[in-house]
Parts: C-alpha cells; sequence; structure tokens
C-alpha cells in the first residue's frame, strides 16, 4: 500500500518535534515542509504546528484555495473565510492539547460516559509571561478542545479579554452554558515568570456525579535544589507533537464540517461578549 | 484575667465542629454559659457534652441574661440580622457567622445596631484566621509579588463532607422540609454559603473594591433547589480579576480541595492542596482519596484563632481583627453573584446598594 505522503507547515521547535514524529510514524513518509509564508508543499495531506493566528488563517485561505487538504490548529478568528474553508471539509481543525495523551484520555473517558451527570469542565492553560502575544491562539484552542470534549451545544457565552500585566492582552476568562446545563470555564494567562518549574502549565477537571476526570499533563518536572535555596525544573514530559499527529490523521481522514462550524460560532459568541462585556446567547 | 461569658446560638454542624471545640480550648479565656438552638434535645446535648450550664430554646432568653459578655451566633444567615441586632441591643457583643447575613440591608443594620449600642461586631470569616492565608496574605503585603491582578480559587467539596464528622447533629431542617441549605425558602446556595469565603480572599487579597461580576450558577443535586456549583469572574477597579469554580456534589471519593493562585506583577503565589491528598488508598477497583480532615481548613486551628482574636479584642477594646464592613462587602459580592447567574449578565456592585444607605465603609 502506498504511504500517505505528509507535508509539513511551522517553524522552530514545533516543525522539529513534528518533522520527528512523521519520520517514526509507520504508514506514512515525509513529503517537504515548509516554514508559513511560502507555496504549500506538495503532498497528500498538510499537517501545521506552531503558527501563530494570522499564519493560521493565511494557511486555510491558501489551502481552500488550491483545494488542498490540510490540518491546522483552531482559528482564532470567525470571518466569512474561516466559515467557506471549514465549509469545505478539506480543512480540519486539531487542538494542539490533543497531543497530551491525557487529555486524550480524560475526553474518552467523558464520551464513554465515565462523569455520569455532568456538571462542568475547568481548563485552565498559563503561559509565560512573555508570552502574551499567544493567549488568543491558546484561547482557540483549549475552546477547540472543550467543545470536543463535551460535545453538547453552546447555549451562552461570557467572555473577559483583559491586559493584566501590561498593555498587550494577556488573559482570557470564559464561561460557557451548554444545552445540557454543563457549564464549562475556560482561563488563559500569560503569567508565569521566568522561575516558574515548568514552561507553562496546563490543568482540565471534568466534574460529574460520578467522577472527577483530573489532567496535568505539563506537571512533569524533575526538580532540582540547589545549595543556595534555589529550586528549577527541568521539564521531561513526551513529545505532544506524536499524539498531535495522530489526531490530525485521525480527521483529516474524517472531516466533521458541522462540528467545525459550531466550533466558529462559539469562537464568535465568545469574541462578540468580550468585545461588549455582555454574555451573548446561542 | 476574669474569663469573658459566652453564649452561642445554633449548635447546628458550624457550631458543633468547629465553634464549640475551640471554645472548650479557650477555657482559660471563654466561659461557656449557655447555649440556644430551636430543637431542644440538640440544645440540651451540646449543653452537656460541651458543659454550658444552661440551654434555651429561645435565643432571646439567652442573651436576656445579664452574665453574658459576648454572643456566638452560628443560625442560618437569613436569622443573623434579627438576632445579631438583638444581641447588640442588649449590650452583647456579637461574633457570627458567615454570611454576614442574607441582604445588605440586614447587613447595614447590624452594623449600624453595633455601633449605636457600643459592642464589637465581628463576621466569622475563617479563613482570614487560617494559616494558609495568613501566610498568602503576608507574602502580598511584604510585596513579594507586586500588585495582584488575579486571584483564582476553586473549591471542591465531596457530598458526604459534613457526614465524614461523624457529627451528633445535622443541619436544621424545618418539620417535613429538607435542611435549610439545601432549601430555596432559606438559602440563596453556593454564592452564600461557601462562595463568600472567596469573595472575602479577593478584596483582602486585591486590596480594593470591586466593580462588576459575573457568574453561571447551577443545581446538580437531582431534586435540588438551590444552585451548588457555581463559576464566576469578578472585575476589580483597577481591572484585577478574581475568579472560581465552586462545586459541592462530587463523589465522594473526592477529597475536599482548594486551589488558591494569586498572580501578581512580579510573580505568583500558590497554595492548593497537594495533588490530591496525603492520604490515598488503592484498591484492586482503584485509588480513592478518602476524607482527610487534615486539610478540613475550618478543623484546624482557624476558629480557635478566631474566637481568641475577637476575645482579646473584646477584653482590650481593641481594634477589631476584621472589621464588618469586609464582611459586609463580601457579602455584596456574593448577591452579586446571585444576581448575575439568574439574569445572565454581568452586575454591578453599585446596582445592588440599597437605596439612600447612609454607612460608609470603615
Amino acid at each position: 500500500m502506498r504511504e500517505l505522503a505528509v507535508g509539513l507547515i511551522g517553524r522552530g521547535d514545533a516543525l522539529e518535534s513534528l518533522t520527528r514524529a512523521v519520520r517514526y510514524r509507520p504508514g506514512i513518509r515525509l513529503a517537504d515542509r515548509v516554514e508559513p509564508g511560502v507555496p504549500l508543499p506538495d503532498a497528500d495531506c498538510l499537517v501545521c504546528a506552531g503558527l501563530n493566528a494570522s499564519e493560521r488563517a493565511a494557511v486555510a485561505a491558501l489551502a481552500l484555495a488550491a483545494g488542498r487538504r490540510v490540518a491546522i490548529p483552531p482559528l482564532p478568528s470567525a470571518d466569512d473565510q474561516a466559515r467557506r474553508a471549514l465549509a469545505s471539509g478539506s480543512i480540519v481543525q486539531v487542538s494542539p492539547l490533543l497531543g497530551y495523551a491525557a487529555l486524550r484520555e480524560l475526553a474518552e473517558r467523558v464520551h464513554r460516559g465515565e462523569l455520569g451527570r455532568r456538571y462542568g469542565l475547568f481548563a485552565l492553560h498559563h503561559l509565560a509571561r512573555s508570552a502574551a502575544a499567544a493567549v488568543d491562539d491558546a484561547l482557540a484552542d483549549l475552546l477547540h478542545y472543550a467543545l470536543e470534549v463535551l460535545e453538547s451545544p453552546v447555549i451562552g457565552v461570557y467572555a473577559r479579554r483583559s491586559a493584566l500585566f501590561g498593555d498587550q492582552a494577556d488573559a482570557w476568562h470564559a464561561i460557557l452554558r451548554l444545552a445540557d446545563e454543563t457549564l464549562v470555564t475556560l482561563e488563559v494567562v500569560a503569567c508565569l515568570p521566568v522561575s516558574w518549574p515548568e514552561p507553562e502549565r496546563l490543568l482540565v477537571e471534568a466534574t460529574g456525579s460520578d467522577a472527577v476526570l483530573r489532567a496535568e499533563p505539563t506537571r512533569q518536572v524533575v526538580t532540582a535544589s540547589d545549595r543556595a535555596g534555589l529550586t528549577r525544573g527541568v521539564p521531561w514530559r513526551p513529545d505532544p507533537s506524536v499524539g498531535y499527529l495522530e489526531a490530525a490523521l485521525a480527521r483529516l481522514e474524517q472531516p466533521d464540517s458541522p462540528s467545525e462550524l459550531r466550533y466558529l460560532e462559539v469562537l464568535s459568541a465568545l469574541l462578540a461578549a468580550a468585545t461588549e462585556q455582555q454574555a451573548v446567547r446561542l | 484575667m476574669r474569663r469573658l461569658r459566652i453564649g452561642l446560638i445554633g449548635a447546628g454542624t458550624i457550631a458543633q465542629s468547629a465553634h464549640l471545640p475551640a471554645i472548650q480550648r479557650l477555657a482559660d479565656e471563654l466561659e461557656l454559659v449557655a447555649i440556644a438552638d430551636v430543637r431542644a434535645g440538640v440544645a440540651a446535648d451540646a449543653a452537656r457534652r460541651f458543659g454550658a450550664e444552661a440551654w434555651y430554646v429561645d435565643y432571646r432568653e439567652l442573651i436576656a441574661r445579664p452574665d453574658i459578655d459576648l454572643v456566638d451566633i452560628c443560625t442560618p444567615e437569613f436569622l443573623h440580622g434579627e438576632q445579631a441586632i438583638a444581641a447588640a441591643e442588649a449590650g452583647k457583643h456579637v461574633l457570627c457567622e458567615k454570611p454576614m447575613a442574607s441582604t445588605l440591608q440586614e447587613a447595614d443594620a447590624m452594623i449600624a445596631a453595633a455601633r449605636r449600642n457600643g459592642v464589637k461586631l465581628m463576621i466569622g470569616h475563617s479563613r482570614r484566621f487560617t494559616r494558609r492565608y495568613q501566610e498568602v496574605a503576608r507574602l502580598i503585603r511584604d510585596g513579594v509579588i507586586g500588585e495582584v491582578r488575579l486571584v483564582r480559587e476553586n473549591e471542591r467539596r465531596p457530598r458526604a463532607m459534613y457526614g465524614g464528622l461523624e457529627l451528633p447533629v445535622s443541619h436544621w431542617a424545618p418539620e417535613g422540609e429538607r435542611p435549610w441549605l439545601a432549601s430555596a425558602a432559606y438559602s440563596q446556595g453556593a454564592a452564600l454559603t461557601n462562595a463568600v469565603h472567596e469573595t472575602d480572599l479577593a478584596r483582602w487579597f486585591i486590596g480594593q473594591e470591586a466593580v462588576s461580576v459575573y457568574a453561571a450558577a447551577r443545581v446538580t443535586e437531582p431534586g435540588g433547589e438551590v444552585p451548588d456549583f457555581l463559576t464566576y469572574v469578578i472585575t476589580f477597579a483597577s481591572g484585577a480579576l478574581a475568579a472560581a469554580e465552586i462545586v459541592n456534589q462530587l463523589p465522594n471519593g473526592y477529597p475536599y480541595y482548594h486551589m488558591l493562585e494569586v498572580v501578581g506583577s512580579d510573580g505568583v503565589i500558590r497554595a492548593a492542596d497537594p495533588p490530591m491528598s496525603p492520604l490515598e488508598v488503592w484498591r484492586p477497583d482503584g485509588m480513592t482519596y478518602p476524607l482527610n480532615f487534615g486539610h478540613l481548613l475550618h478543623v484546624d486551628d482557624a476558629y480557635l484563632e478566631e474566637l481568641a482574636a475577637f476575645a482579646r479584642c473584646v477584653r482590650e477594646d481593641g481594634e477589631l481583627p476584621l472589621d464588618p464592613w469586609d464582611a459586609r462587602q463580601a457579602l455584596a459580592l456574593s448577591i452579586a453573584i446571585v444576581q448575575s447567574s439568574q439574569t445572565g449578565q454581568p452586575v454591578t456592585l453599585a446596582s445592588i446598594e440599597p437605596e439612600g444607605r447612609e454607612l460608609e465603609g470603615a
């Protein structure tokens, strides 16, 4: 059987990690890899990683125009171009959070009904203080993951986009009310000081009548304390690119345009709520 | 040193798990004189077990005693206004459980009554006297993390939290009705029962007044009447935020758990229960966190410190360790949470102030 030729779009460490994941994944081969802003590589499908908001949108537009199949991290804007891209079925979104085994497992267990009656989903993503420019993207990733976990229509949204530490927005707080009464709380803040032992902090807790599912996938750190009393953390967690790649390939195999468009509808409401400082009903 | 003579009103769960044991431990400073509870059997039993010389069904008989210096009110919040004002009018100093009252009007009337009668009034926000939070406040005060910009505290409780304490008493319930905490006739739910702790901590740590609140709440208990799950975001005048998610009906294998994170301009303070509890039990069918009361903040020394601080303030006619205005403002935030969760829209604090309010902040 012919191997699937996969092209990669990204930059930096994310691109390197994804490249390694493709090389060691049976059944596929690396066709090409490029940085964003250049023509799309020739391949059976494309997978993107490490792109910021405008790059995600640009790749989606290029892929739509060229009729190419591409997996991108969730779009952080909900304009007409994004709608057309996701409605096409050839462009799919994959939250990078699915790269973490604990978060995939949590999603699967929720889908299996382990929570019993669902109460809520609390999801927190704290980034380095210097990563304020990434909070919009991180919110998109967290929102997409939350909607994928819960699979229930959103009926109301409240959101705040704040500049807590400077002039630039560096925090998102959102509360979503779902049709089955589940309450979703999302918090993204670029707040971790350089001394924090983890490069980022992810916490997801799904609560219900029968179980609580709690995942902290970034909490895998070797802690070293020296004689001066200084403690440093060295993360050793598995590379999330492997899980992200699997999720991307699966999503490309079975696109779900209605779900992708529902995500855009919720994102649009969330952005409106943040702008208007009011809750928005869907 | 003459011991202060204390009477306790409402011998329910918080009294028997926290206040009365603390009074016993403070026997060098406090003498428990009388207990009142509308349930005669509960009042009599508590008086016998904790060594009070008298018990009453009608709290007015207790506050009519001239030999009582101060009254400790541990009843449901809808009774706080009436009882605290009556005690103040009788010249008793008043320590009253949180939340301060059911309404801001009642809270303002309590403050006015205490001032009018020259007695001390303190609301028992126990976390102000809990070592964990005192350490956080000290670090903030010392400038370790700079200006506080975000306070996140999540609180999770298993269904059987109080059941595990094996108390000889349960929450008061009118005949034929559900316990008052779960009844819409008497309680406004988690916003006042639990979140008034979080709203108080947020004001304490951020050090300013809030502007607006958005909250969403729901009832998770089948057949329940009042919200037992809520999530909210509070915006303060400087743009700082406070947020919490509070869940009360979790499976019993889950521990009582707090996750506090205070983010400042120069650093972060984290004071969460370790993941998740130092006591874990592994069995063939999986692992559980048995109820671990070492982690229940209110059975630590918080209540002992609270009662001791109030007694010292009364004896020395000193400054109140916690001004009732702070409790009043924590209540205002909790009421805003209730209103926002009911309307589905943000609520400003200005919009919930009683008309013609004359009192100003302390």
